[in-house]
């Protein structure tokens, strides 16, 4: 299979290359991703358990508390956040705690949002992916 | 996007540094999401408790601190992750008390009230209607649009420092009035609501709507205050409500059509069996209550009211315990009123300035939780790994007094 090329919307730019890890259920990260470990640790979803460090991340879009940006931040601050991000729909509270992460440690982690294929059909979870934030393309290197 | 000379200048840094970080952070942001210009806001309502911020937040907030920020608008805080009555005596880790008191300091250091609390509005901070704020915590959001008919997104914690020292946040969301339209028809039909009634229709409403803005039609005309600011936390919890209306209640729903000439995507109906369904839902324990929680939203005063008199010559059993979570501001009028000594004689504590939400639990392992709030039956379980029963506030009295 050749590779698979998506476009979309660059909310924050950098390159990064990785194995994805796909959520079709909305992801909270207040209170749901551990910062110290850079794991899912809400029960109420299917990821539970998983690993988010250094994966190209793919899940819909967050839902839940308005302190999801510093629990991104501390998750970044900490070394375990993942090398991308890509969403259905980014909202202001994610863009915000990878924005943070830029400012406070240099952390320059891709973030890449409505493309013109549902990622959540096209990528699959252990795909190799890259990522570009800047031009806002996807492309799946790799199934 | 357009900025004014003012904006221009603190981006340049003409206001200095903090500003000028702050700037940058709005116009990148109201880049991205093609905000036209910023809006003033008027007053910030920011997260300050260390539960949620960790070593990141704190880091962040100290930031603002060494580069001389000072907020330049009315500022108030979510509560603390720490009670400066009982942290001590619960049993909290002195390590984690300490980075606590280190974010108070540096966000009184750039200037902002010691309100502690998720009620604001009880608190001095009370928008007009129309005016443009920026506030965290979903339930003070909640009531800000809804029923102060105030407009503000939810904002994420750590951006709101960026609102409190420049006064702005980019135009977007709710600050745009095509975006506050209804899109959801809720009618009630349940006749007389007691307090736990709106809690269970706000979790309701929450599952039902997602992130859509519901118009609620059929609730009483003897609906209170508190009853709204409970109604929107349990939609806030259950679902992302920012905005709802309430036709004759709430005054953006009084002013005009809340649909704004559009048809509701959607028109559901609820019920007493539905209250009734969802409030068995939502007891998750068997056995009997070991701590009490009420106080989420904060207890207002005519609510520490109710409570004393509940209390009044009343013994908490042996082994179990009652936390109340309420503002400085409240306690201070309660302690005024001689409620405090009616709680605390009974055996509980007044845990002031705190959320057990964004809380440790401390030294001891309680099994089951009993409460009168909907927010807090729907996130305490999970965060504390408890059992929970949920029902009205005399219940809950009675299943932790001797007999």
């Amino acid at each position: 299979m050749g590779k698979i090329i998506l476009k979309g919307r660059g909310i924050l730019p950098g390159v990064a290359e990785g194995r994805a890890l796909v959520s079709d259920e909305q992801i909270v990260w207040s209170h749901g991703v551990e910062p110290s470990q850079g794991v899912i640790d809400d029960r109420k979803v299917k990821l539970h358990g998983q690993s988010i460090k250094g994966k190209i991340f793919v899940y819909p879009y967050g839902k839940g508390s308005t302190s999801s940006s510093t629990w991104i931040l501390e998750t970044i601050r900490c070394g375990n956040a993942p090398a991308a991000i890509i969403n259905r729909e980014t909202e202001l509270i994610i863009t915000t705690g990878f924005l943070y992460g830029r400012l406070l440690y240099e952390a320059a982690i891709p973030v890449v949002d409505q493309l013109d294929q549902d990622p959540l059909a096209v990528i699959k979870t252990g795909d190799l992916v890259r990522v570009d934030g800047a031009a806002g393309t996807v492309e799946v290197l790799s199934a | 996007m357009q900025l004014t000379d003012y904006e221009k200048r603190m981006l340049e840094g003409g206001e200095g540094p903090a500003p000028r970080f702050a700037m940058e952070v709005l116009v990148k942001l109201g880049q991205i999401y093609g905000a036209d210009r910023l809006v003033e806001v008027s007053s910030a309502q920011i997260m300050a408790h260390y539960g949620s911020l960790h070593d990141a937040g704190l880091e962040l907030a100290e930031k603002f601190v060494a580069l001389g920020g000072r907020f330049i608008i009315p500022t108030t805080e979510d509560p603390l992750s720490i009670c400066d009555r009982h942290w001590r005596d619960i049993g909290i880790p002195e390590e984690y008390a300490a980075k606590q008191e280190r974010l108070r300091q540096a966000v009184l250091t750039l200037g902002a009230q010691p309100a502690w609390t998720c009620t604001p509005y009880l608190a001095g901070n009370l928008p007009r209607f129309g005016q443009n704020v920026s506030w965290a915590e979903s339930s003070a959001v909640s009531f800000a649009n809804s029923v102060l008919g105030a407009r503000t997104n939810r904002t994420p914690a750590g951006l709101n420092y960026c609102a409190a020292l420049t006064g702005r946040m980019p135009r977007m969301g709710l600050y745009r009035s095509e975006n506050r339209r209804g899109q959801v028809l809720v009618r009630v039909a349940a006749g007389e609501m007691s307090s736990l009634d709106y809690n269970t229709l706000g979790l309701l409403i929450g599952k039902s709507v997602g992130n859509r803005i519901p118009v609620v039609e059929g609730l009483p005309d003897t609906t209170g205050v508190d009853d709204l600011k409970y109604l929107g936390a349990a939609a806030a919890s259950s679902g992302v409500v920012a905005l709802y209306h309430a036709p004759g209640l709430t005054p953006e729903a009084t002013a005009g059509d809340p649909f704004a000439g559009d048809k509701p995507q959607e028109s559901l109906s609820f019920g007493r069996d539905d209250f009734t369904a969802m409030q068995r839902e939502m007891t998750t324990a068997a056995g009997e209550a070991e701590l009490g929680v009420v106080g989420c939203p904060h207890y207002s005063v005519p609510e520490m009211q109710n409570l004393a008199g509940l209390l009044r010559g009343q013994k908490l059993k042996p082994g179990c315990e009652l936390w109340v979570y309420t503002s400085p501001t409240v306690c201070e009028l309660a302690q005024g009123m001689g409620l405090v000594e009616d709680i605390t004689a009974a055996g509980a504590r007044i845990m002031d300035g705190n959320c057990l939400v964004i809380s440790p639990l401390g030294k001891n392992h309680y099994r089951t939780m009993v409460t009168d709030s909907a927010k807090a039956a729907y996130y305490l379980p999970s965060e504390h790994q408890v059992g929970m029963i949920y029902t009205d506030t005399a219940g809950l009295v009675s299943a932790l007094v001797e007999g």
